[in-house]
């Protein structure tokens, strides 16, 4: 296999200085099949290491993760979907107060105000004023920017699910209500008006500091479990379904 | 009548049995390069991908069939089954054992020498039919590519007809069987013969490094640029049984044919043909694709030199010593 003959004169030169034995391109050809050949027999005899966590593996060069089948972990501090963290009593923490629906720079976020009345026999609605008649998220809509997080002043919205939005078949499928967001585990705070305000049911030393950090949240799509989610019934909600 | 009865069968035969090891040599292709580049391969159809050679001939049998405005209906259309038809037909020849050969040709030799380079009129057909500029110049290189290499492989396939004195594939493995295979002795002719022999099939097979008139990085598909279908996979598939039956015929030619101890002879001419496929992929997947110079250079500067000296060697060698 003859050289090309380049006009330019330090190409040239680089070109004639090959041997012989390179440019009879056998060595080099042997030297290729080798390496192919070492590949082969590495991962046709050594065993893939299944674990989806190990990124380093050891033995087979394989490193294919089978998506659907095998998921790797997001990692912490990943947004994931956004779940209503709910209080101890199973009701989100929300307050309908509109700030996560403001920030929002895609406008994702749907909220109903209600009103407690004063004679609710609930502890919390002497209380809180507010509460979500309806909240709902479009997640198709939703660039998981996180500000919506950041903003609540009541740790009320968190996307520390680990999961990513499933897919769906409907862009209805897609706005998620109270039922389906609300999710989790409960979440209270010392400062939790509740707590604060005497008339609490519970004595004020007995709440218990429920801090999630960060990475320590929900792993519901970690594994191999997919959420299930209830799409029969469709959200009431038109703001995002004009038309 | 007989004959044509006993042709028949065998044909039918020997293009189902070529038809479904192409297809599984799909599947060992995938699988094969897979492990070379640390994949996996197909895995979903089938056990370990088994069937899915045969997922992907039903996928492409669904496809639009598209004929580009101002190509050549004619020339279009009738390319690709020419270029199967052309492939599968040197199969004909092919003695699989003693008594497995559809038709064992006195010019046997001949037959698939004619009959392979037969092989680059579709090609060429396709890419001036196409109508587009690629697939034209696919065709072009395949054409220069086809005709030199034409050489190299006559001179190559001279070796064995001269050493034996026969052009009766038949002959030649009996020959070998009796005497010594050709690549064991006299091995100073008959192992340059072969890889003469086996570059040059390569490259009138269009493989890779030869797969220049495909070159998909350069242009598009070649001459597949603007086949869809069942015509594309027809082109696909004549390119797998031109590489299965050219293995086939080396090993006949030069490795012994049938011959070997202890197995029925079928059984040593499908392990023989089968380990040179295994090797065409395996080069496949380590070489990069020659230059369009470079391979001129091979062939005409090495492959055809070297071709002549070989015939004359054989000739000298057959009259003074053999």
């Amino acid at each position: 296999m003859g050289h090309g003959h380049s006009s330019h004169a330090v190409k040239k030169k680089e070109l004639v200085e090959q041997d012989v034995r390179e440019r009879s391109y056998v060595p080099e050809l042997l030297k290729g099949l080798a390496i192919t050949t070492r590949h082969f027999l590495k991962n046709l005899f050594v065993e893939r290491d299944p674990n989806p966590q190990v990124v380093d593996r050891e033995g087979s060069h394989v490193t294919t993760v089978q998506y659907p089948e095998e998921k790797i972990p997001y990692p912490p501090g990943y947004r994931g979907l956004h779940r209503l963290v709910p209080r101890e009593d199973g009701q989100p923490r929300c307050v309908a107060c509109y700030m996560c629906a403001t920030i929002c720079p895609a406008q994702c976020i749907y909220i109903e105000a209600g009103e407690y009345s004063q004679d609710d026999a609930a502890a919390e609605s002497r209380v809180i004023e507010k509460y979500p008649k309806q909240f709902v998220i479009d997640e198709l809509r939703c660039i998981v920017c996180g500000l919506c997080v950041d903003a609540c002043p009541k740790d009320a919205i968190r996307m520390d699910t680990y999961t990513h939005t499933p897919s769906g078949e409907t862009r209805q499928s897609f706005v998620w209500d109270i039922p389906r967001l609300l999710q989790g585990p409960p979440v209270s705070h010392p400062s939790d008006p509740w707590y604060k305000r005497g008339n609490s049911e519970q004595p004020d030393d007995s709440h218990k500091e429920a801090h999630t950090r960060v990475g320590e949240g929900l792993h519901l799509g970690g594994g191999n479990k997919s959420v299930e989610i209830d799409t029969s019934k469709p959200v009431a909600v038109t703001k995002f379904l004009k038309g | 009548m007989n004959e044509l009865i006993h042709g028949g069968l065998y044909g039918g035969m020997i293009v189902g049995v070529l038809m479904t090891t192409t297809a599984m040599a799909l599947w060992f292709e995938r699988k094969f390069a897979a492990r070379m580049q640390s994949r996996l391969g197909p895995t979903m159809v089938g056990p370990s991908g088994l069937l899915q050679p045969f997922a992907d001939v039903v996928k492409l049998l669904q496809k639009e069939d598209i004929v580009p405005f101002q190509a050549d209906r004619v020339l279009f259309n009738l390319a690709p089954p020419l270029g199967a038809i052309a492939a599968i037909s040197v199969a004909a020849v092919i003695p699989f054992s003693a008594d497995i050969i559809a038709a064992d040709l006195d010019v046997g030799v001949l037959y698939l020498l004619a009959i392979g380079a037969l092989g680059v009129l579709p090609v060429f057909i396709a890419g001036w039919g196409s109508n587009n500029k690629f697939a034209l110049l696919g065709g072009m290189r395949a054409l220069a590519q086809s005709v030199s290499y034409e050489v190299p492989l006559v001179l190559a396939a001279l070796v064995p007809v001269i050493l034996t004195g026969s052009m009766k594939l038949s002959a030649i493995v009996e020959f070998q069987a009796t005497h010594h295979w050709l690549v064991v002795w006299p091995f100073f002719l008959g192992v340059p013969a072969f890889i003469i022999f086996m570059l040059a099939m390569l490259a009138e097979a269009n493989r890779i490094p030869f797969d220049i008139p495909e070159a998909e990085s350069e242009l598009v598909a070649g001459i597949t640029t603007e086949y869809t279908g069942i015509k594309f996979a027809l082109f696909y598939m004549a390119e797998y049984v031109h590489t299965l039956v050219a293995s086939a015929v080396g090993a006949a030619l030069f490795l012994g044919g049938w011959d070997g101890p202890f197995a029925p002879g079928l059984g040593w001419m499908v392990a023989k043909t089968l380990a040179l496929f295994g090797f065409v992929y395996w080069l496949r997947w380590t070489l990069l694709r020659f230059r369009s110079d470079q391979l001129m250079a091979l062939c005409w500067r090495y492959l055809v030199p070297a071709g002549v000296v070989l015939v004359a060697a054989s000739a000298v060698w057959v009259v003074w010593v053999g």
